[in-house]
Protein backbone atom coordinates (compact mmCIF):
# COMPACT_ATOMS: atom_id res chain seq x y z
CA UNK A 1 0.00 0.00 0.00
CA UNK A 2 1.28 3.20 -1.07
CA UNK A 3 1.57 6.34 1.48
CA UNK A 4 -1.40 8.15 -0.82
CA UNK A 5 -3.44 5.05 -0.92
CA UNK A 6 -3.00 4.42 3.27
CA UNK A 7 -4.19 8.46 3.45
CA UNK A 8 -7.35 8.10 1.39
CA UNK A 9 -8.23 5.22 3.92
CA UNK A 10 -7.10 7.25 6.73
CA UNK A 11 -9.86 10.07 5.99
CA UNK A 12 -12.42 7.88 5.67
CA UNK A 13 -12.35 6.91 9.14
CA UNK A 14 -14.29 9.58 10.86
CA UNK A 15 -17.19 9.06 8.03
CA UNK A 16 -16.70 5.58 8.84
CA UNK A 17 -17.33 5.73 12.98
CA UNK A 18 -19.86 8.18 11.83
CA UNK A 19 -21.83 5.47 9.66
CA UNK A 20 -21.44 8.04 7.25
CA UNK A 21 -19.46 6.62 4.70
CA UNK A 22 -20.41 4.65 1.65
CA UNK A 23 -21.01 1.23 1.87
CA UNK A 24 -18.02 0.22 0.01
CA UNK A 25 -15.90 3.37 0.99
CA UNK A 26 -17.21 2.03 4.68
CA UNK A 27 -16.00 -1.86 3.96
CA UNK A 28 -12.56 -0.61 2.84
CA UNK A 29 -12.35 1.50 6.00
CA UNK A 30 -13.32 -1.78 7.94
CA UNK A 31 -11.14 -3.89 6.05
CA UNK A 32 -8.54 -0.95 6.60
CA UNK A 33 -8.88 -0.41 10.30
CA UNK A 34 -8.06 -4.07 10.98
CA UNK A 35 -4.56 -4.19 9.56
CA UNK A 36 -3.47 -1.34 10.46
CA UNK A 37 -2.69 -0.70 13.95
CA UNK A 38 -2.41 3.70 13.77
CA UNK A 39 -5.97 3.80 11.78
CA UNK A 40 -7.17 1.35 14.13
CA UNK A 41 -6.11 4.01 17.88
CA UNK A 42 -7.67 6.61 15.07
CA UNK A 43 -11.05 4.61 14.97
CA UNK A 44 -10.77 3.85 18.90
CA UNK A 45 -10.44 7.75 19.57
CA UNK A 46 -12.58 8.82 17.52
CA UNK A 47 -15.25 6.21 18.47
CA UNK A 48 -14.99 7.50 22.20
CA UNK A 49 -16.06 10.72 20.95
CA UNK A 50 -19.05 9.40 18.80
CA UNK A 51 -20.81 7.34 21.35
CA UNK A 52 -20.95 10.59 23.47
CA UNK A 53 -23.41 12.16 20.85
CA UNK A 54 -26.56 10.97 21.90
CA UNK A 55 -26.37 12.79 25.01
CA UNK A 56 -26.32 16.10 23.00
CA UNK A 57 -29.58 15.22 21.92
CA UNK A 58 -32.64 17.45 24.16
CA UNK A 59 -33.98 15.11 26.52
CA UNK A 60 -37.29 14.46 25.70
CA UNK A 61 -40.00 12.03 28.14
CA UNK A 62 -41.61 9.09 26.16
CA UNK A 63 -45.26 9.27 26.49
CA UNK A 64 -46.22 6.22 29.45
CA UNK A 65 -47.76 3.96 27.43
CA UNK A 66 -43.91 2.98 25.58
CA UNK A 67 -43.03 1.48 29.02
CA UNK A 68 -46.33 -0.25 28.56
CA UNK A 69 -45.62 -1.76 25.41
CA UNK A 70 -42.29 -3.06 25.86
CA UNK A 71 -42.95 -4.43 29.36
CA UNK A 72 -46.65 -6.15 27.38
CA UNK A 73 -44.47 -7.37 24.87
CA UNK A 74 -42.35 -8.98 27.21
CA UNK A 75 -43.93 -10.42 29.98
CA UNK A 76 -46.37 -11.99 27.21
CA UNK A 77 -43.43 -14.26 27.04
CA UNK A 78 -39.90 -14.94 28.65
CA UNK A 79 -36.46 -14.23 26.06
CA UNK A 80 -36.83 -16.85 23.57
CA UNK A 81 -33.80 -18.17 24.64
CA UNK A 82 -34.95 -19.70 27.85
CA UNK A 83 -38.32 -20.96 27.19
CA UNK A 84 -40.51 -21.76 24.09
CA UNK A 85 -42.36 -18.72 22.76
CA UNK A 86 -46.30 -18.29 24.15
CA UNK A 87 -48.90 -17.61 21.47
CA UNK A 88 -49.02 -13.96 22.73
CA UNK A 89 -45.29 -13.51 21.86
CA UNK A 90 -46.26 -15.39 19.01
CA UNK A 91 -48.61 -11.85 17.94
CA UNK A 92 -45.83 -9.23 19.63
CA UNK A 93 -43.08 -11.15 17.68
CA UNK A 94 -45.20 -11.09 14.41
CA UNK A 95 -45.11 -7.32 14.66
CA UNK A 96 -41.81 -6.69 16.12
CA UNK A 97 -40.36 -8.70 12.75
CA UNK A 98 -43.47 -7.17 10.12
CA UNK A 99 -41.21 -5.59 8.15
CA UNK A 100 -39.05 -8.81 7.30
CA UNK A 101 -42.41 -10.81 5.43
CA UNK A 102 -41.22 -10.55 2.17
CA UNK A 103 -38.94 -13.21 0.61
CA UNK A 104 -38.24 -11.10 -2.58
CA UNK A 105 -35.29 -8.54 -2.23
CA UNK A 106 -36.73 -4.95 -3.19
CA UNK A 107 -34.20 -2.32 -4.63
CA UNK A 108 -32.65 0.61 -2.60
CA UNK A 109 -33.95 4.11 -1.28
CA UNK A 110 -37.40 4.59 -2.14
CA UNK A 111 -38.61 1.04 -3.31
CA UNK A 112 -37.50 -0.50 -0.28
CA UNK A 113 -39.07 2.06 1.85
CA UNK A 114 -42.53 1.36 -0.12
CA UNK A 115 -41.84 -2.06 -0.32
CA UNK A 116 -41.63 -2.10 3.97
CA UNK A 117 -44.79 -0.56 3.64
CA UNK A 118 -46.27 -2.83 1.79
CA UNK A 119 -45.40 -5.16 3.79
CA UNK A 120 -46.90 -4.07 7.04
CA UNK A 121 -49.70 -3.25 4.69
CA UNK A 122 -50.26 -6.94 3.63
CA UNK A 123 -49.36 -8.86 7.34
CA UNK A 124 -52.06 -6.64 8.75
CA UNK A 125 -54.87 -7.33 6.25
CA UNK A 126 -55.30 -4.17 4.80
CA UNK A 127 -54.86 -3.33 1.39
CA UNK A 128 -54.20 -0.41 -0.73
CA UNK A 129 -50.63 1.53 -1.25
CA UNK A 130 -50.04 4.73 -2.39
CA UNK A 131 -51.36 8.00 -0.90
CA UNK A 132 -53.23 5.89 1.62
CA UNK A 133 -50.32 4.09 2.99
CA UNK A 134 -49.30 6.71 5.58
CA UNK A 135 -52.72 7.02 7.17
CA UNK A 136 -52.95 3.17 6.82
CA UNK A 137 -49.59 2.80 8.39
CA UNK A 138 -51.19 5.37 11.50
CA UNK A 139 -53.75 3.08 11.87
CA UNK A 140 -51.55 0.49 11.72
CA UNK A 141 -49.68 1.26 15.01
CA UNK A 142 -52.99 2.12 16.76
CA UNK A 143 -53.91 -1.70 15.83
CA UNK A 144 -50.62 -2.55 17.22
CA UNK A 145 -51.02 -0.53 20.61
CA UNK A 146 -54.34 -2.08 20.67
CA UNK A 147 -53.04 -5.61 20.31
CA UNK A 148 -49.79 -5.03 22.99
CA UNK A 149 -53.42 -3.85 25.24
CA UNK A 150 -54.73 -7.05 24.16
CA UNK A 151 -51.80 -9.22 24.67
CA UNK A 152 -51.04 -7.93 28.43
CA UNK A 153 -55.08 -8.59 29.45
CA UNK A 154 -54.54 -11.88 27.89
CA UNK A 155 -51.49 -12.68 30.16
CA UNK A 156 -53.09 -11.41 33.09
CA UNK A 157 -56.22 -13.39 32.61
CA UNK A 158 -53.90 -16.73 31.75
CA UNK A 159 -56.42 -17.14 28.93
CA UNK A 160 -56.08 -20.48 27.45
CA UNK A 161 -58.85 -21.05 25.67
CA UNK A 162 -57.58 -22.18 22.23
CA UNK A 163 -54.68 -24.12 20.41
CA UNK A 164 -51.63 -22.73 21.22
CA UNK A 165 -48.66 -22.32 18.68
CA UNK A 166 -46.73 -25.69 17.63
CA UNK A 167 -42.88 -25.42 17.74
CA UNK A 168 -39.96 -27.29 15.92
CA UNK A 169 -35.92 -26.76 16.03
CA UNK A 170 -33.67 -26.63 13.56
CA UNK A 171 -30.33 -28.25 14.09
CA UNK A 172 -26.85 -26.97 12.13
CA UNK A 173 -23.92 -29.12 10.74
CA UNK A 174 -20.74 -28.36 8.88
CA UNK A 175 -19.80 -24.90 8.59
CA UNK A 176 -23.29 -24.22 10.53
CA UNK A 177 -22.53 -26.18 13.54
CA UNK A 178 -23.00 -23.76 15.80
CA UNK A 179 -26.14 -22.23 14.97
CA UNK A 180 -30.23 -23.61 15.57
CA UNK A 181 -33.29 -22.40 14.21
CA UNK A 182 -36.87 -22.25 16.58
CA UNK A 183 -40.06 -22.78 13.91
CA UNK A 184 -43.01 -21.19 15.52
CA UNK A 185 -45.86 -22.03 13.42
CA UNK A 186 -49.99 -21.73 13.79
CA UNK A 187 -52.10 -24.39 14.75
CA UNK A 188 -53.97 -26.59 12.38
CA UNK A 189 -51.77 -25.26 9.65
CA UNK A 190 -52.86 -22.10 9.48
CA UNK A 191 -50.95 -19.37 7.46
CA UNK A 192 -48.10 -17.89 9.81
CA UNK A 193 -44.93 -18.80 10.70
CA UNK A 194 -42.05 -17.36 12.52
CA UNK A 195 -38.52 -18.82 12.51
CA UNK A 196 -35.63 -17.30 14.66
CA UNK A 197 -32.06 -17.94 13.72
CA UNK A 198 -29.30 -18.06 15.78
CA UNK A 199 -25.53 -18.55 16.09
CA UNK A 200 -25.09 -17.89 12.67
CA UNK A 201 -21.66 -16.93 11.24
CA UNK A 202 -21.42 -13.55 9.80
CA UNK A 203 -21.29 -13.99 5.37
CA UNK A 204 -18.86 -13.25 3.06
CA UNK A 205 -20.37 -10.10 1.02
CA UNK A 206 -22.16 -11.02 -1.80
CA UNK A 207 -23.94 -14.08 0.14
CA UNK A 208 -27.41 -14.49 2.19
CA UNK A 209 -29.11 -16.87 3.66
CA UNK A 210 -31.95 -18.30 2.32
CA UNK A 211 -35.23 -19.84 4.19
CA UNK A 212 -36.86 -23.32 2.12
CA UNK A 213 -39.89 -25.39 2.93
CA UNK A 214 -39.40 -28.55 1.47
CA UNK A 215 -42.32 -30.82 0.77
CA UNK A 216 -42.79 -34.50 0.84
CA UNK A 217 -41.69 -34.48 -3.27
CA UNK A 218 -38.60 -32.40 -1.86
CA UNK A 219 -39.56 -29.81 -3.91
CA UNK A 220 -38.27 -26.49 -2.25
CA UNK A 221 -39.99 -23.54 -1.97
CA UNK A 222 -38.39 -19.87 -0.82
CA UNK A 223 -39.28 -18.38 2.43
CA UNK A 224 -37.09 -15.58 2.74
CA UNK A 225 -33.04 -14.23 2.30
CA UNK A 226 -31.52 -12.20 4.75
CA UNK A 227 -28.02 -11.75 6.33
CA UNK A 228 -27.86 -11.99 10.56
CA UNK A 229 -27.42 -9.13 12.93
CA UNK A 230 -24.41 -8.26 14.71
CA UNK A 231 -25.33 -11.47 17.61
CA UNK A 232 -25.63 -14.24 14.20
CA UNK A 233 -29.67 -13.91 14.94
CA UNK A 234 -31.95 -13.12 12.53
CA UNK A 235 -36.31 -13.58 12.45
CA UNK A 236 -37.98 -14.17 9.51
CA UNK A 237 -41.93 -14.02 9.54
CA UNK A 238 -43.76 -15.59 6.74
CA UNK A 239 -47.45 -15.88 5.91
CA UNK A 240 -47.26 -19.32 4.69
CA UNK A 241 -48.15 -22.19 6.55
CA UNK A 242 -46.69 -25.37 6.81
CA UNK A 243 -49.14 -27.68 5.66
CA UNK A 244 -48.00 -30.61 3.28
CA UNK A 245 -44.23 -29.26 4.60
CA UNK A 246 -41.58 -32.11 5.42
CA UNK A 247 -38.74 -29.66 5.65
CA UNK A 248 -37.28 -26.46 6.78
CA UNK A 249 -34.02 -25.35 5.65
CA UNK A 250 -31.63 -22.79 4.84
CA UNK A 251 -28.72 -22.93 2.79
CA UNK A 252 -26.13 -20.39 1.86
CA UNK A 253 -26.83 -19.09 -1.67
CA UNK A 254 -25.85 -15.77 -3.75
CA UNK A 255 -27.10 -12.89 -3.01
CA UNK A 256 -29.21 -10.26 -2.55
CA UNK A 257 -31.86 -11.93 -3.96
CA UNK A 258 -31.22 -15.63 -3.52
CA UNK A 259 -31.93 -18.39 -5.89
CA UNK A 260 -34.83 -20.79 -6.57
CA UNK A 261 -34.07 -23.95 -5.78
CA UNK A 262 -30.98 -24.67 -3.21
CA UNK A 263 -27.39 -25.55 -4.22
CA UNK A 264 -26.34 -27.18 -1.68
CA UNK A 265 -27.28 -29.82 0.95
CA UNK A 266 -29.10 -27.90 3.90
CA UNK A 267 -26.30 -26.94 6.55
CA UNK A 268 -29.14 -25.89 8.86
CA UNK A 269 -32.55 -28.03 8.47
CA UNK A 270 -34.90 -29.77 10.90
CA UNK A 271 -37.93 -31.96 10.28
CA UNK A 272 -41.58 -30.22 10.79
CA UNK A 273 -43.59 -33.23 10.42
CA UNK B 1 -25.06 3.03 36.41
CA UNK B 2 -21.54 1.34 36.43
CA UNK B 3 -19.82 -1.69 35.17
CA UNK B 4 -21.35 -3.93 38.08
CA UNK B 5 -24.90 -2.89 37.69
CA UNK B 6 -24.66 -3.47 33.86
CA UNK B 7 -23.73 -7.01 34.08
CA UNK B 8 -26.13 -6.97 37.26
CA UNK B 9 -28.64 -6.10 34.48
CA UNK B 10 -27.47 -8.51 31.50
CA UNK B 11 -27.81 -11.22 34.08
CA UNK B 12 -31.18 -10.11 35.14
CA UNK B 13 -32.10 -9.93 31.73
CA UNK B 14 -30.35 -13.14 30.23
CA UNK B 15 -32.76 -15.18 33.00
CA UNK B 16 -35.86 -13.64 31.86
CA UNK B 17 -36.32 -11.18 34.88
CA UNK B 18 -39.00 -8.47 33.59
CA UNK B 19 -37.96 -6.17 36.73
CA UNK B 20 -34.54 -6.00 35.16
CA UNK B 21 -35.83 -4.94 31.61
CA UNK B 22 -38.10 -2.77 33.61
CA UNK B 23 -35.11 -0.92 35.42
CA UNK B 24 -33.27 -0.94 31.93
CA UNK B 25 -36.28 1.02 30.60
CA UNK B 26 -36.49 3.43 33.94
CA UNK B 27 -32.19 3.97 33.12
CA UNK B 28 -32.51 4.42 29.44
CA UNK B 29 -35.57 4.89 28.53
CA UNK B 30 -36.04 8.70 27.95
CA UNK B 31 -32.68 9.34 26.62
CA UNK B 32 -33.23 6.19 24.05
CA UNK B 33 -36.55 8.05 22.81
CA UNK B 34 -35.09 11.29 23.03
CA UNK B 35 -32.26 10.18 20.36
CA UNK B 36 -34.84 8.62 18.30
CA UNK B 37 -37.03 11.40 18.46
CA UNK B 38 -34.08 13.67 17.35
CA UNK B 39 -32.99 11.31 14.80
CA UNK B 40 -36.91 10.70 13.20
CA UNK B 41 -38.49 13.82 13.99
CA UNK B 42 -41.57 11.40 14.65
CA UNK B 43 -42.68 10.56 17.77
CA UNK B 44 -44.23 7.33 16.87
CA UNK B 45 -41.85 5.91 14.79
CA UNK B 46 -39.20 6.78 17.60
CA UNK B 47 -41.50 4.57 20.05
CA UNK B 48 -41.36 1.72 17.61
CA UNK B 49 -37.76 1.69 17.17
CA UNK B 50 -37.36 1.93 20.90
CA UNK B 51 -39.51 -0.86 21.71
CA UNK B 52 -37.76 -2.96 18.82
CA UNK B 53 -34.15 -2.01 20.33
CA UNK B 54 -35.40 -3.18 23.90
CA UNK B 55 -36.92 -6.19 22.90
CA UNK B 56 -34.04 -7.16 20.76
CA UNK B 57 -31.66 -6.64 23.80
CA UNK B 58 -34.42 -8.85 25.85
CA UNK B 59 -34.11 -11.69 23.38
CA UNK B 60 -30.56 -11.70 22.88
CA UNK B 61 -29.41 -10.38 26.19
CA UNK B 62 -27.78 -13.80 27.12
CA UNK B 63 -25.20 -12.68 24.52
CA UNK B 64 -24.47 -9.50 25.84
CA UNK B 65 -21.18 -9.31 27.14
CA UNK B 66 -20.18 -6.51 29.42
CA UNK B 67 -16.98 -6.34 29.28
CA UNK B 68 -17.25 -5.37 25.43
CA UNK B 69 -19.37 -2.24 26.30
CA UNK B 70 -21.90 -0.76 28.24
CA UNK B 71 -25.85 -1.83 27.85
CA UNK B 72 -26.51 1.84 27.43
CA UNK B 73 -24.08 2.17 24.82
CA UNK B 74 -25.23 -0.66 23.10
CA UNK B 75 -28.71 0.12 23.58
CA UNK B 76 -28.40 3.61 22.48
CA UNK B 77 -26.48 2.94 19.36
CA UNK B 78 -28.57 0.68 18.16
CA UNK B 79 -31.55 2.90 18.62
CA UNK B 80 -29.85 5.67 16.72
CA UNK B 81 -28.66 3.09 13.82
CA UNK B 82 -32.19 1.73 13.68
CA UNK B 83 -33.79 5.40 13.22
CA UNK B 84 -31.29 5.93 10.80
CA UNK B 85 -32.04 2.93 8.88
CA UNK B 86 -35.92 4.03 8.67
CA UNK B 87 -35.15 7.45 7.33
CA UNK B 88 -32.78 5.98 4.49
CA UNK B 89 -35.73 3.16 3.90
CA UNK B 90 -33.33 0.30 4.89
CA UNK B 91 -34.02 -2.31 6.61
CA UNK B 92 -32.33 -3.08 9.72
CA UNK B 93 -30.67 -6.64 8.41
CA UNK B 94 -28.81 -4.27 5.93
CA UNK B 95 -27.04 -3.10 8.63
CA UNK B 96 -23.25 -4.78 9.72
CA UNK B 97 -23.11 -4.16 12.69
CA UNK B 98 -19.92 -2.95 14.23
CA UNK B 99 -18.41 -3.74 17.29
CA UNK B 100 -18.31 -0.88 20.15
CA UNK B 101 -14.27 -1.09 21.19
CA UNK B 102 -13.01 -1.67 24.64
CA UNK B 103 -13.65 1.67 26.48
CA UNK B 104 -15.51 3.01 24.10
CA UNK B 105 -18.10 4.35 26.95
CA UNK B 106 -17.87 7.61 28.82
CA UNK B 107 -17.23 6.77 32.33
CA UNK B 108 -19.04 9.76 34.25
CA UNK B 109 -21.76 7.23 35.25
CA UNK B 110 -22.31 7.16 39.20
CA UNK B 111 -24.46 4.36 40.55
CA UNK B 112 -28.14 3.98 40.32
CA UNK B 113 -28.63 6.60 42.98
CA UNK B 114 -26.96 9.36 40.71
CA UNK B 115 -27.70 8.21 37.56
CA UNK B 116 -29.86 10.71 36.48
CA UNK B 117 -27.42 13.40 37.93
CA UNK B 118 -24.81 12.07 36.30
CA UNK B 119 -26.34 12.00 32.96
CA UNK B 120 -27.29 15.24 33.41
CA UNK B 121 -23.31 16.22 34.09
CA UNK B 122 -22.66 14.30 31.08
CA UNK B 123 -25.30 15.74 28.83
CA UNK B 124 -24.03 19.50 29.36
CA UNK B 125 -20.77 18.47 29.32
CA UNK B 126 -21.20 17.07 25.67
CA UNK B 127 -23.35 19.97 24.31
CA UNK B 128 -20.68 22.15 25.59
CA UNK B 129 -18.13 20.42 23.75
CA UNK B 130 -20.40 20.24 20.70
CA UNK B 131 -20.65 24.16 20.89
CA UNK B 132 -16.97 24.57 21.33
CA UNK B 133 -16.49 23.59 18.01
CA UNK B 134 -16.21 25.44 14.97
CA UNK B 135 -19.48 25.72 13.31
CA UNK B 136 -18.93 24.14 9.98
CA UNK B 137 -17.58 20.81 12.12
CA UNK B 138 -20.25 20.35 13.98
CA UNK B 139 -22.50 21.06 11.39
CA UNK B 140 -20.48 17.96 9.72
CA UNK B 141 -21.04 15.54 12.99
CA UNK B 142 -24.58 16.58 13.23
CA UNK B 143 -25.95 15.75 9.86
CA UNK B 144 -24.09 12.40 9.76
CA UNK B 145 -24.38 11.58 13.70
CA UNK B 146 -28.50 12.58 14.13
CA UNK B 147 -29.19 13.63 10.01
CA UNK B 148 -28.23 10.58 8.83
CA UNK B 149 -26.76 12.07 5.34
CA UNK B 150 -23.54 10.28 4.17
CA UNK B 151 -20.22 12.36 3.90
CA UNK B 152 -20.84 12.60 0.29
CA UNK B 153 -24.63 13.62 0.79
CA UNK B 154 -23.43 16.32 3.29
CA UNK B 155 -20.66 17.65 0.52
CA UNK B 156 -23.53 18.25 -1.91
CA UNK B 157 -25.64 19.60 0.44
CA UNK B 158 -23.32 22.30 1.54
CA UNK B 159 -21.54 22.65 -1.93
CA UNK B 160 -17.90 22.08 -0.39
CA UNK B 161 -15.30 19.18 -1.48
CA UNK B 162 -16.24 15.30 0.03
CA UNK B 163 -12.47 15.58 1.21
CA UNK B 164 -13.35 18.90 3.15
CA UNK B 165 -16.33 17.09 5.37
CA UNK B 166 -13.90 14.05 5.76
CA UNK B 167 -11.06 16.40 7.56
CA UNK B 168 -13.88 18.58 9.53
CA UNK B 169 -15.47 15.33 10.56
CA UNK B 170 -12.20 13.96 11.56
CA UNK B 171 -11.58 17.25 13.10
CA UNK B 172 -14.39 17.28 15.16
CA UNK B 173 -14.51 14.10 16.71
CA UNK B 174 -10.80 14.50 17.85
CA UNK B 175 -11.43 17.84 19.29
CA UNK B 176 -14.53 16.09 20.86
CA UNK B 177 -12.45 13.29 22.49
CA UNK B 178 -10.00 15.72 23.37
CA UNK B 179 -12.69 18.16 25.58
CA UNK B 180 -14.47 15.03 26.92
CA UNK B 181 -10.93 12.88 28.01
CA UNK B 182 -10.02 16.37 29.59
CA UNK B 183 -12.94 16.29 31.85
CA UNK B 184 -12.98 12.62 32.56
CA UNK B 185 -15.44 11.36 30.62
CA UNK B 186 -13.69 9.06 28.46
CA UNK B 187 -11.10 6.45 29.24
CA UNK B 188 -7.81 5.49 27.83
CA UNK B 189 -6.85 2.22 27.39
Amino acid sequence: MTYDEHDELESSVAAYVLDAADAREGEMARAHIEGCAACRELARRLTRAAVALPLAADEVKPPERLRSRIMAAAEAGPPAHSAPVSSARVLSMARASRRSLDPTRPGRGLRRLLAAVAAVLVLAGIGGIGALAINLKQQLDEQNRRVDQLNSDLSKAKQVSTPGPIYHTLNGSGPLAGASGAVTSQPNNQPGIIFDFNGLPQLPPGKVYEVWLIDGNNVASRVAVFRPDAFGSYRVVSNKSLSGVKIVAVTVENGPNGVDKPTQTPPLAGKVA
Amino acid sequence: MDEGGDLELAEGLAAGDVEALARLYDSYGALAYSVALRVLGDPGRAEDVVQDCFLKLWNNAERFDARRGSLRTWLITAVRNRSIDYLRGRGAHERQEREIPLDAEASGQGSDPWHEVATAIERDVIREALASLPGEQRQAVELAYFGGYSHREIAEMIRVPLSTVKGRMRLALEKLHSYLQARGLVYDV
